[in-house]
């Protein structure tokens, strides 16, 4: 197997990560895939370019420079990335895709369902995957004002 | 969303020296007694363990071939070990209470009736699991670095800042967290409540004098910049903990990774391992042990082995033994409500 190859192999497992649930100023897979794509010479095109603001506008010349420096890093680091780096770094991606250590450690409904708060992730999760658009009702939220509950 | 406890106190909170002097009570004894039963756990690095599955986290980190660069525009800020905040001398590790105080707190708890598992929060809770997480990242210019500083700063080569001590404290913050909400509520609270204020106090305190920030204006909009980023750290690490190693991952590398770019993805997996490892520690512990202060976060260098049904059962019988002795007395102060069970 050729770097490249190796290389490919990472991306296709990086692509399986599961997206965020709420926009962040940066995304773990978005950018690792980016980082690697370069490697496996694959084009890194699909990353939807974000909206220039203003401010975006009036240091455009600084920023420009800056991401032409470090497309020229990321060149000269290439050359550095063996097969045997890029399977170490598979293997690490293929192992959190797996839960290897969710399912190792398993824990119990004792922190997963918490005495104090038994609704805390289920609610946790409900607003996330809503993607923190939409607010809950004005009297839930003052039940968890009164109670502190969450 | 909103998070109660997070509230940032600048202010000097004044306690009736009752208090204060309990809470010095329970800040040595509890230290002294800290050998507990969950170390049956813990094994050593044994180098004939099969690496892939029970490898320590810094075995692991350091296992990959990555090509480490050096970044030359990194800031590497010592702190001085001359501007080294002193220990408070009666949460200093050999502190002994003089036996007449013990007495005379002893009584007072008997003859007041006093709800000693709230008293235990701030001892516990703000002293002695605050200690235990600030100590994991501490490093000062000239110092050795301790083992766990090392696990970060070698072997995950991350930066020596205020900010990056500020994110290893808070994830160790977290998987306290974690297990007090696994409290009844109102204890659970209140340990959660003392061991936020005493990080934002020691914050206030660190910046001013380590970090050597002058304005008071300053450091207080640094304190609710941090507020912010504890909040997020929360927030992000319970969605890991909920859902999968991948989205944990993911919340590591945005927070405790600082979201650099050209990481090592392996040493990204070692920190889930940790992380899961320190989360099935707390798991296997009853209310009463992480109560009273008998949980230690293990080291990056050691592993856990998941317990078989008699490690399991072994681990109950002695925190029995520990807490509820057989002729049924018990010191005013070792009285709780906080159960036993797992």
């Amino acid at each position: 197997m050729s770097v490249k190859e190796a290389a490919k192999n990472l991306v296709k497992l990086l692509e399986k990560i599961p997206g965020d649930r709420v926009p962040h100023y940066s995304s773990f897979k978005e950018t690792q895939l980016q980082r690697f794509r370069i490697i496996a010479g694959l084009s890194s095109k699909t990353v939807p370019e974000k909206k220039k603001s203003l401010i975006d506008d009036l240091i455009g010349n600084k920023v420009f420079k800056d991401g032409k420096k470090n497309d020229g890093e990321a060149q000269i680091k290439a050359e550095a990335y063996t097969e045997k780096v890029l399977n170490q770094q598979s293997k690490a991606v293929n192992n959190l895709l797996n839960n290897k250590y969710l399912t190792l450690y398993k824990i119990d409904k004792k922190l997963l369902e918490p005495k104090s708060n038994p609704n805390y992730y289920k609610r946790l999760l409900k607003d996330l995957d809503k993607g923190g658009k939409e607010k809950e009702s004005f009297i839930d939220a003052l039940k968890t004002v009164l109670t502190g509950k969450y | 969303m909103s998070m109660m406890y997070l509230r940032v106190s600048t202010k000097k909170v004044l306690r009736p020296s009752v208090v204060v002097g309990l809470r010095s009570v329970y800040g040595c004894s509890i230290r002294l007694n800290s050998s507990h039963s969950i170390k049956g756990i813990k094994n050593n690095n044994n180098n004939n363990e099969d690496i892939d599955d029970f490898g320590t986290p810094s075995k692991l980190a350091s296992s990959s071939n990555f090509p480490y660069v050096e970044d030359p525009t990194r800031v590497n800020k010592d702190i001085k070990l001359k501007a080294k905040i002193k220990e408070e001398k009666e949460e200093s590790v050999g502190f002994v209470l003089p036996k007449w105080k013990e007495t005379v707190g002893e009584s007072l708890i008997s003859v007041f009736g006093i709800d000693m598992d709230n008293i235990r929060a701030g001892s516990v809770g703000g002293s002695k699991y605050y200690y235990m997480c600030k100590d994991q990242g501490l490093q000062f210019a000239k110092e050795d670095l301790s083992e766990t500083a090392k696990f970060y700063y070698e072997t995950l080569q991350l930066p020596k800042t205020f900010s990056q001590w500020f994110q290893i404290t808070s994830l160790h913050i977290w998987l306290l967290f974690v297990r007090m909400r696994a409290m009844p509520f109102k204890y659970g609270k209140n340990y959660q409540q003392k061991l936020v204020d005493r990080f934002f106090k020691d914050m206030e305190l660190k910046l001013s004098e380590e970090m050597n920030v002058q304005s008071g204006r300053i450091i207080d909009s640094y304190l609710k910049d941090f507020n912010d980023q504890l909040k997020g750290v929360v927030l992000s690490y319970d969605e890991g903990l909920v859902t999968d190693d991948a989205t944990l991952a993911a919340a590591v590398w945005r927070n405790l990774f600082n979201g650099e770019k050209e990481v090592d993805l392996v040493h990204v997996e070692a920190v889930v391992r940790y992380i899961r490892m320190q989360l099935y520690v707390l798991d296997n512990m009853s209310d009463r042990e992480f109560g009273f202060g008998d949980f230690e976060f293990v080291k990056p260098n050691e592993v856990v082995t998941p317990l078989t049904p008699e490690q399991e059962q072994v681990i109950r019988q002695k925190a029995k033994e520990r807490y509820e002795r057989s002729d049924g007395k018990q010191l005013p102060s070792m009285k709780s409500k906080l159960s036993l069970d797992y």
